[in-house]
């Protein structure tokens, strides 16, 4: 919205007014820029969604083995993929508990309901920390604190069962890749030696 | 035989607390499998926990004595070294899943072990082999039931090739399927693998055909010891310390004590073999005294009803499919069947926090799908499996205000009547004055079951559902707790009680439905549901252990719906004059 009505101050001033609103000059320029900026938001939010639907937190674990990113840190990622479903789970049943105890909050006006908020909060963090402490203790039972060799495995740059599962570059993913570096040189070259692709309305 | 796990006076204490373990010693030779029993709060968790390191590894606290195991000192090894030699599986399967699928799950262990791909998946492949969960190699969490979810969790274990095995509580999350399934691995593991296994449990009609020895840990003390049929050689002296007995020790004592039986037997097999020794064939008793009294009388009023019920949630799964059902005020009904049966969707549908799909639901006339879930709250009060859910404020007292500060609100209540509906339902639910100003989630499990079921009475319901109120509990707070319920029912609340725990009907639920698959099995007097235990079959539920030994003897006199000891003693003695 910013950059559609105030497009001047964000994109400069383009001498084509798409509409005047009273004291606002809404340009086309401004709009263009206001749509380009949306649609990357919009593309970027899409393509998140799509890699969550499709990549499992396994995937995303052995992605991150590669990258030599830390067990730790790799370990907590992965698991608030797990989370998200548990979490989603408590929660819902609070709801419904609340629900039984006449709290809905959908006959609450909409100003008031941050305040009942908390009251989802108190059960939901007891819950999560007592998880928490549960999941702790079945990771540290299965070895997560005595990782030498394996992480010596890693430093050597030796492959591990997760990442020869799910690191293999096939056929298909290298012409993706290809294609895609192919799309971006097009429009690279498009841009900067032909002009291409540019807002119009400058 | 090899010493793989010895404790000697261990003594253990959390940061401020009292001693939760006092002079405990054990040992456990090479392919062992005990079993530890014992009440809640006895202190099972924290001595599997020491035998794993995580205590003193990774809890704060005081620890004296000596525990070895692989000859490893746990003191001196961190949880590391010992996660190489004892695999641990708690209880909650959901919480100990840390990857996004099987397969991965049980790649986690091995992994860390720092061990080659090739080797990783050859343990693997062995790991889902001895739990038997193949077809369920590349399934999610939420896929998977929660006996799969749990052998997943053994699986996981298994990988790493323990030398020592502990299950804390294995079963006390699962249905009877997910109980059998759980208990068919272990046997596979006690017989082929020869793995040396420890079981914390409660529920031990399975167990005391597998186990070698059993301990009982009764306030942190080891009191007793001894193999299998010298530990439940006196029953009676383990019922009272809390530990549920099979019910076939407890009759099999007191036919013993009449000469009836030559000793305590362990399993149904043993009593039905040396009681038919004594008997002779004969057309079936009819049992002289009833131990439990048809005596719920309820009112001709119908409370709740519904009428070709149909549900199916957003992601396309068919709960219910045309379900016709009338409860009538003042009954004490149990809603039985495995997970995915309906029991649960269906007695949401009863105060609206589920509306139907098709078919219709009325509560005390009301159509449910035309009131709103508060007003349907008034009436139909409803408890979930896990009291954590449900307790969002910082005290009992205003844990117990919480819903009528919301009536209130909505002007269902006059809010000069809240204090007298508050000290109401803490009397009838025995909660003591002086814990109202406690934060609920510092008390006990028991008691905050009862805070949550007090809060709910505080709204005076007529109708009150309770989802696996036993869950989690031992023996004496699972009593506690049906008893305070029972006594809710003849104070003229209509009770439903949605459960797995077939004594827990036996003893307390007047009318039974069994559920699969979204419909009606059978529903009835809970003793003509338990005498059709082939069509319960169908359910996967069985009737109580006592019930199906009187069916198995049902040649000799028995009749089919016997269903406490006491019942069993009596008809025996029946059956011999």
């Amino acid at each position: 919205m910013s950059s559609a009505f105030f497009g001047e101050s964000l994109a400069g001033p383009s001498p084509q007014v798409l509409v005047r609103l009273g004291p606002v000059n809404v340009y086309k320029g401004a709009m263009a820029f206001a749509i380009e900026v949306y649609s990357r938001v919009f593309a970027l939010v899409c393509g998140m969604l799509f890699w969550l639907a499709i990549t499992t937190g396994t995937e995303l674990f052995a992605a991150l083995e590669k990258l030599r990113i830390g067990y730790n840190l790799r370990t907590s990622i992965v698991m608030m993929f797990r989370y998200f479903s548990i979490f989603d789970g408590d929660y819902q049943t609070i709801r419904e508990a609340e629900k039984s105890r006449a709290l809905d909050l959908s006959t609450i006006p909409v100003y008031k309901r941050p305040v009942h908020f908390a009251y989802y909060l108190v059960p939901l963090v007891m819950l999560v920390i007592k998880r928490a402490l549960e999941t702790g203790a079945a990771m540290e039972s299965r070895g997560f604190k005595g990782t030498r060799l394996y992480q010596g495995m890693i430093a050597k740059g030796k492959e591990t069962y997760l990442t020869k599962k799910y690191y293999r570059m096939r056929m298909i993913d290298v012409v993706a890749i290809l294609m895609m570096l192919a799309i971006l040189a097009v429009i690279a070259v498009g841009r900067f030696y032909f002009g291409l692709f540019m807002n119009p309305f400058y | 035989m090899t010493e793989k796990v010895a404790v000697e006076n261990l003594w253990w204490k959390y940061a401020e607390s009292d001693w939760i373990l006092k002079n405990v010693s054990l040992k456990v030779d090479e392919g062992e499998f005990v079993v530890v029993v014992g009440p809640n709060d006895s202190g099972k968790t924290t001595l599997a926990r020491s035998l794993n390191s995580l205590i003193p590894h990774s809890v704060r606290g005081d620890m004296k004595g000596r525990v070895t195991v692989s000859g490893m000192d746990t003191a001196r090894h961190g949880i590391g070294d010992i996660s190489t030699k004892v695999g641990m599986v708690f209880d909650d399967p959901e919480s100990q899943f840390i990857l996004t699928k099987v397969e991965d799950e049980l790649a986690f262990g091995p992994m860390n072990l720092g061990l080659s791909p090739e080797e990783t998946e050859e343990r693997i492949t062995w790991a889902l082999e001895v739990t038997r969960l193949k077809e369920q190699i590349f399934k999610e969490p939420a896929d998977l039931s929660g006996g799969q979810k749990q052998r997943t969790a053994i699986a996981a274990t298994l990988a790493m090739r323990p030398e020592v095995l502990i299950l804390d509580e294995p079963t006390s999350m699962l249905d009877p399927i997910g109980k059998a399934e759980v208990m068919s691995v272990l046997r596979e593991l006690k017989e082929r693998q020869e793995m040396t296994i420890i079981v914390f449990e409660h529920h031990l009609d399975d167990l005391v055909e597998i186990a070698d020895r059993f301990m009982l840990l009764y306030k942190g003390e080891m009191i007793r010891e001894g193999k299998t049929r010298d530990f439940f050689s006196d029953p009676s002296f383990l019922h009272e310390r809390g530990v549920r007995v099979p019910e076939i020790c407890l009759v099999s004592e007191r036919l013993q004590a009449e000469k009836i039986v030559d000793r305590v037997n362990l399993t149904l097999d043993e009593t039905r073999d040396s009681l038919s020794k004594r008997l002779r064939e004969r057309p079936p008793i009819g049992l002289a005294r009833r131990e439990i009294e048809e005596q719920a009388k309820p009112s001709d009023e119908i409370a709740i009803a519904t009428e070709g019920l149909r549900f199916r949630y957003p992601d396309g799964t068919v709960a219910l499919r045309g379900v016709d059902l009338a409860i009538r005020r003042g009954e004490f009904i149990a809603l039985i069947g495995q997970n995915g049966s309906g029991k649960t969707t269906l007695s949401k549908t009863f105060n609206g926090l589920l509306r139907p799909s098709g078919g219709k639901v009325t509560v005390f006339g009301m159509d449910t799908t035309k009131v709103s879930t508060v007003d349907l709250a008034q009436k139909v009060g409803y408890t979930f499996q896990n009291p954590d859910h449900q307790l969002f404020k910082g005290s009992v007292k205003e844990e117990l205000e919480f819903g009528l500060d919301n009536l209130a609100r909505l002007g269902r209540l006059d809010p000069r009547e809240k204090d007298e509906r508050v000290r109401n339902a803490m009397r009838t639910a025995g909660i003591p004055e002086g814990f109202l100003g406690e934060h609920p989630f510092m008390l006990s499990k028991g008691l905050r079951q009862r805070v949550a079921i007090a809060s709910i009475l505080a709204m005076q319901p007529e109708v009150l559902i309770i989802d696996e109120p036993t869950t989690g509990q031992d023996m004496m707070q699972s009593i506690e707790v049906m008893n305070f319920l029972d006594a809710l029912n003849r104070l003229g609340h209509t009770i439903i009680v949605v459960t797995h725990e077939m004594w827990v009907v036996a003893k307390w639920a007047r009318r039974t439905v069994a559920m699969l698959n979204g419909k009606i099995l059978l529903d009835g007097p809970t003793r003509e549901v338990f005498s059709q235990s082939k069509v319960l079959a169908e359910t996967f539920v069985q009737p109580p252990q006592i019930t199906r030994l009187a069916q198995e003897l049902g040649n000799y006199g028995y009749p089919p719906d016997v269903m406490t000891v006491n019942e069993f003693y009596e008809a025996t003695k029946q059956v011999i004059q």
